[in-house]
């Protein structure tokens, strides 16, 4: 796993996450160490680390976080060209999938807010005190289907949709339309994949309980 | 003929009312009663605007202005920065803190703007603030600033024509952005979505309302919506004036109260909000 330390970034001057331009600023360092670290080993999974960070702005969000998201969509062409063009840093294809962590509330409420707006969601994954992923609330939206999806995909270290037809038939009859729903979070990236002839098996970014974030108010 | 209590009226009044009043021979004596004229951190800041606009073909501006420039330390420094003769300026005035600062990359490397934000932070903690909302106002200020800093690099414009400032008073505080720019409404017509927008007022009611934001593709902007929420939902006031007109809101994000004014020609863009959280009763700008 890649860690972007936020605190890191800000920490040489300034403790405000806020604004584009320091955004793309942090883009630039970002994508540089995501490149550095990809140049020694297979792993796609970035996770934005925001311990010790107190508060992120939404046009911050936007040219870190949500950029990488976007160059991982680009990587597996769900990002529209509008999406692009809207951008607030220069997009590229990098495969990577995208997790925060180290979130307190007033950042776990800017990070809902930019990927609800833009209709998309991120995991916010609960560290133990051994420095472990155990489990992660889900913040911005996607459909009930696939957020249940998400829940019993993160039961396992990895998932195929014969799998979870197996042990959930009687929620969806099908293994096509459980191999749909892991496709949809595949290409969301909640669920990481590898392909084997025409098997798709995939990996959840965080094992253990998933559950929507709490409505937060910044007030 | 300038009486002490001319200037004093003026104080009071808009910018734009006063280029009217010096448009209308009103404000063309220098006379010093000795008083310093006290110009809100808004008004003293689009004053300069005017100035730096007018970019030394109106000497009668700069003339009929003597009296503010003299008189009102705000003016003074916020003209300086714009006419690009300083870069940072922090006064003292009836014991509250005023500073203004040109406004700059803004990213990493801008050691001074950050310097000047948490500068900021700290004052308002230092007059009772507390930490969470101090830095919630900070961050308000970045956005906006960043805002300008965005627009003039896109525009090309390598000489920084803006200026930020804050000001920290007991239980509140209010800041102004002002560059001297293309303006909100030719600004939102580089998106499709907002390019047919009819007037300023309706641009400005667009940002305010839907988050109406220049970049193509994206669901709405921000910058205005931080503004409001930590600002204007905590008993304050947002002005925003670009073109010829400008709106004062109140209120909160879903129930907002907006007043439209018409102004003269203003070529550039200029936002402002104070607040008092602590306090039941909005009150003037300080």
């Amino acid at each position: 796993m890649i860690v972007i330390s936020v605190k890191q970034l800000l920490g040489a001057t300034t403790q405000f996450g806020a604004g584009a331009s320091l955004g793309r600023d942090h883009f630039a360092q970002i994508v540089e160490r995501i490149r550095q670290a990809q140049a020694t080993t297979a792993d796609d999974l970035v996770c934005f680390d925001y311990t010790g960070v107190e508060d992120v702005s939404a046009s911050y969000v936007k040219a870190t976080l949500l950029a990488v998201h976007q160059c991982g969509r680009l990587a597996a062409g769900t990002l529209s060209a509008g999406e692009v063009l809207g951008a607030r840093a220069s997009i590229m294809p990098l495969e990577v999938v995208v997790l925060a962590f180290g979130t307190n509330d007033d950042v776990k409420v800017c990070l809902n807010d930019v990927f609800a707006a833009n209709g998309l969601a991120i995991l916010a994954a609960d560290v133990d005190s051994n420095g472990q992923f155990v489990g992660a609330e889900l913040l911005g939206v996607t459909e009930a289907k696939a957020f249940r999806t998400l829940q019993l995909a993160a039961r396992y270290d990895e998932v195929t949709a014969t799998l979870l037809h197996s042990a959930n038939s009687a929620e969806l009859n099908g293994v096509t339309g459980w191999n749909n729903r892991l496709a949809e979070l595949h290409r969301q990236l909640l669920l990481r994949r590898q392909t084997s002839g025409r098997q798709h098996t995939y990996r959840p970014l965080v094992k253990g309980e998933i559950r929507y974030g709490k409505v937060l108010s910044r007030k | 003929m300038s009486a002490p209590s001319e200037i004093q009226s003026i104080t009071t009044e808009d910018a734009g009312h006063i280029r009217g009043a010096i448009a209308a021979g009103r404000l063309t004596t220098s006379e010093s009663n000795g008083q310093q004229t006290q110009l809100t951190l808004t008004a003293a800041v689009e004053l300069a605007g005017y100035l730096a606009q007018a970019n030394g073909t109106m000497e009668t501006v700069r003339t009929a202005l003597g009296q503010l420039v003299n008189g009102c330390p705000r003016f003074r420094a916020a003209a300086q920065i714009l006419e690009g003769r300083s870069t940072e300026a922090s006064l003292l005035f009836d014991g509250h803190e005023v500073e203004l600062h040109r406004i700059g990359k803004m990213d990493s490397t801008d050691v001074v703007w950050n310097d000047y934000l948490q500068r900021f932070s700290d004052a308002l903690i230092g007059k009772g603030m507390d930490k969470k909302f101090a830095r919630g106002l900070a961050m308000s200020l970045h956005e906006m600033a960043d805002n300008v800093a965005e627009h003039a690099m896109e525009n090309g414009d390598n000489i920084p024509r803006n200026v930020a400032g804050w000001h920290a008073f007991q239980g509140g505080a209010a800041f102004v952005v002002l560059d001297l720019g293309r303006g909100i409404r030719r600004s939102l017509a580089e998106n499709p979505q907002w390019s047919k927008l009819a007037s300023d007022r309706e641009s400005l009611r667009m940002i305010l309302r839907r988050h109406a934001t220049r970049r193509i593709g994206l669901a709405e902007g921000n910058g205005f919506k931080d503004v409001v929420k930590n600002f204007v939902e905590r008993n304050g006031v947002l002005r925003i004036r670009s073109g010829t007109c400008e709106v004062v809101a109140e209120g909160t994000l879903t129930d907002s109260r907006e007043r439209y004014i018409a102004l003269p020609e203003f070529a550039g863009t200029r936002a402002s909000a104070w607040c008092r959280p602590y306090s039941k009763i909005i009150g003037e700008e300080p």
